[in-house]
């Protein structure tokens, strides 16, 4: 009695049982046919799909050029992003130059960029890559942006005290002081790309491979156990670049010595 | 037995007068005068040559005055200096073709355009169905939202059955979900209610709950000492207490909601004003698709400026905002 009270207090219980039931729902409705099999399959189906050799090369593939996309997108965007939120956020004149540009820009629903892209880039990889960089870029600026101008005025008196170069100032003031938040904008911005990645491939379309891409090729042939094996993917993907993310982020700031 | 020292007497010392006459801020200023921060000289480097700082003031007084008076009008003026050129940038070249017209229309065309767009009808009525989802979508995932964010602030037992579940959910954004989701819901309006309210719901929970988990214990034991009643402690302390946090959720969900709907629009959908956009494209019409993009970036604004005006309309209790 006792210790059932001690398990059904247990976080890691109470967290794992709402998924438990659901997961349970979902092939009690298969198997009873409450849901009809072209809506989802029971889980002995989707392993059945997920062990098929040419499904599974073809995940395999779909998901390295997603992985590539997403890295060179993302890498032109963060670069980018960096550069002009730390820019901004250091000189007032750019501030003052590009801010309301840049905040105008940013209220433009990412998606809206697509119709455009694909006008001035085709359906190919580069509308694709373009459209990852640019929802990759606001995130981490606005990040840099905050986290620069955040710095308390009272550390940049200390490098005044000290007389640092404008450059040293930088260094060894600025850009530690604004670090956490730098990594937040970048951390979302990763996590913004991966996404980004997946919903360029659901709405551009084309010809060319990738995850999303077979999902969406799923859903087409009325296939849902592609379809449920492409999202799960996905999700477990993001899920994951989130848990590493903030794992790294914990560890990378311990030396300020802040609950995080 | 052991014989115990006297205690010694307590010694009554004189108040120190010296400090009480003289005001503190006369030391303060003295000291302070006396020792200016000098950088310590590091090996292999020369001290710099002192400025007297007053001095470099006075000399370049002129000079600050007038880069005062340009940081007043630039304020204001500067922003607009990108914009300008990049439109005149995007003139020159639909003038003097360095781009084809497809690809990139005129100033004047896409001008014309939205005038046409906008007396024809198209945009605004396409532009109302699109508001009249987004209304759905931001009432029904703000109901969700709320409901959830309030159970899980309160109830530290509700926290921890559904908010594993919840954040691992809440790491999906609903735009990755669609395929699926028009598995169970078909490509009408239902896909689009769920997509938006998904995508509203999430940040007001967040900030719903984390906004009462975060309100100071002493507020808390100052209602307790005033024996208030617990509905009363809610009304008057914790809500209050929670709700700038709360807005700063809203005006995330609204914006969501608004990325999201554009999204669905351009994937699945036969009106609103991503199908106009993707319309635009379909036919090679550039000039539709850029009134489009600049009317979602519009409206964008003016929602976040619209709860923004309401924010400060509800927190001005607060002072600072």
């Amino acid at each position: 009695m006792n210790a059932a009270a001690a398990i059904s207090r247990h976080p890691l219980f109470r967290g794992l049982l709402p998924v438990a039931l659901l997961l349970a729902l979902w092939e009690v409705a298969v198997v009873r046919g409450w849901v009809g099999t072209d809506v989802l399959v029971s889980f002995g189906t989707l392993y059945e799909t997920a062990t098929t050799p040419e499904v599974r090369s073809s995940f395999g593939s779909g998901l390295t050029a997603s992985g590539v996309r997403l890295v060179e997108g993302a890498s032109f965007g963060i670069a980018g992003g960096l550069l002009f939120g730390i820019g901004l956020g250091v000189s007032r004149w750019s501030d003052r130059l590009f801010g309301p540009s840049f905040h105008a820009f940013r209220q433009v629903a990412v998606f809206a960029w697509i119709p455009l892209l694909t006008a001035w880039f085709g359906n190919g990889d580069l509308s694709k890559i373009v459209f990852v960089a640019l929802a990759s870029f606001g995130p981490v600026a606005m990040g840099a942006f905050e986290g620069v101008k955040s710095v308390p005025q009272s550390y940049l008196e200390v490098g005044r005290v000290l007389c640092f170069s404008r450059r040293r100032q930088l260094w060894r003031i600025v850009l530690p002081a604004a670090a956490p938040a730098i990594f937040t904008g970048l951390q979302l911005s990763l996590i913004f790309s991966w996404f980004a990645t997946i919903g360029a491939e659901y709405l551009i379309g084309g010809m060319t491979q990738g995850i999303g891409t077979l999902v969406m090729q799923g859903r087409e042939q009325m296939r849902p156990d592609l379809v449920l094996l492409g999202i799960l993917l996905i999700a477990l993907i993001g899920i994951g670049m989130n848990t590493l993310l903030r794992l790294a982020s914990r560890s990378l700031f311990k030396w300020r010595g802040l609950p995080s | 037995m052991s014989t115990h020292a006297p205690a010694p007497a307590l010694e009554l010392r004189p108040f120190p007068l010296r400090a009480a006459t003289a005001p503190a801020s006369l030391f303060l200023r003295r000291r302070v005068s006396l020792s200016r921060p000098q950088a310590p000289v590091l090996p292999g480097q020369e001290r710099k040559k002192r400025v007297n700082p007053r001095r470099l003031e006075t000399k370049s007084g002129g000079r600050i005055l007038f880069s005062r008076w340009l940081a007043a009008a630039a304020g204001k003026g500067v922003g607009l200096i990108v914009p300008l050129v990049v439109l005149t940038l995007w003139w020159a070249a639909a003038h003097w073709r360095w781009l084809p017209a497809t690809i990139l229309p005129a100033p004047a065309a896409v001008a014309q355009s939205f005038h046409d767009l906008l007396a024809g009808g198209d945009l605004l009525s396409n532009l109302g169905i699109s508001l009249e989802r987004v209304a759905k979508g931001f009432v029904v995932g703000g109901a969700v939202g709320l409901f959830l964010g309030l159970a899980m602030g309160f109830s530290p037992a509700v926290e921890s059955w559904i908010g594993p579940l919840f954040r691992t959910v809440a790491q999906l954004p609903a735009v990755a979900l669609i395929p699926l989701l028009i598995q169970f819901l078909g490509i009408e309006e239902g896909l689009k209610l769920f997509v938006m309210a998904k995508a509203c719901s999430i940040p007001i929970t967040f900030t719903a709950s984390e906004g009462i988990r975060s309100i100071p214990a002493q507020y808390i034991e100052v209602a307790r000492v005033f024996r208030l009643r617990r509905w009363t402690v809610i009304r008057k302390v914790i809500l209050p207490g929670a709700l700038p946090s709360i807005f700063t959720g809203v005006r995330q969900g609204l914006s969501h909601v608004w990325v999201s709907l554009v999204a669905v629009e351009i994937l699945a959908s036969s009106d609103g004003i991503g199908y106009l956009m993707s319309w635009g494209r379909l036919i090679f019409q550039l000039d539709v698709v850029l009134v489009c993009v600049g009317v979602i970036g519009l409206v964008g604004f003016l929602f976040d400026f619209g709860l923004k005006q309401v924010e400060a309309r509800l927190l001005r209790w607060q002072g600072s905002h």
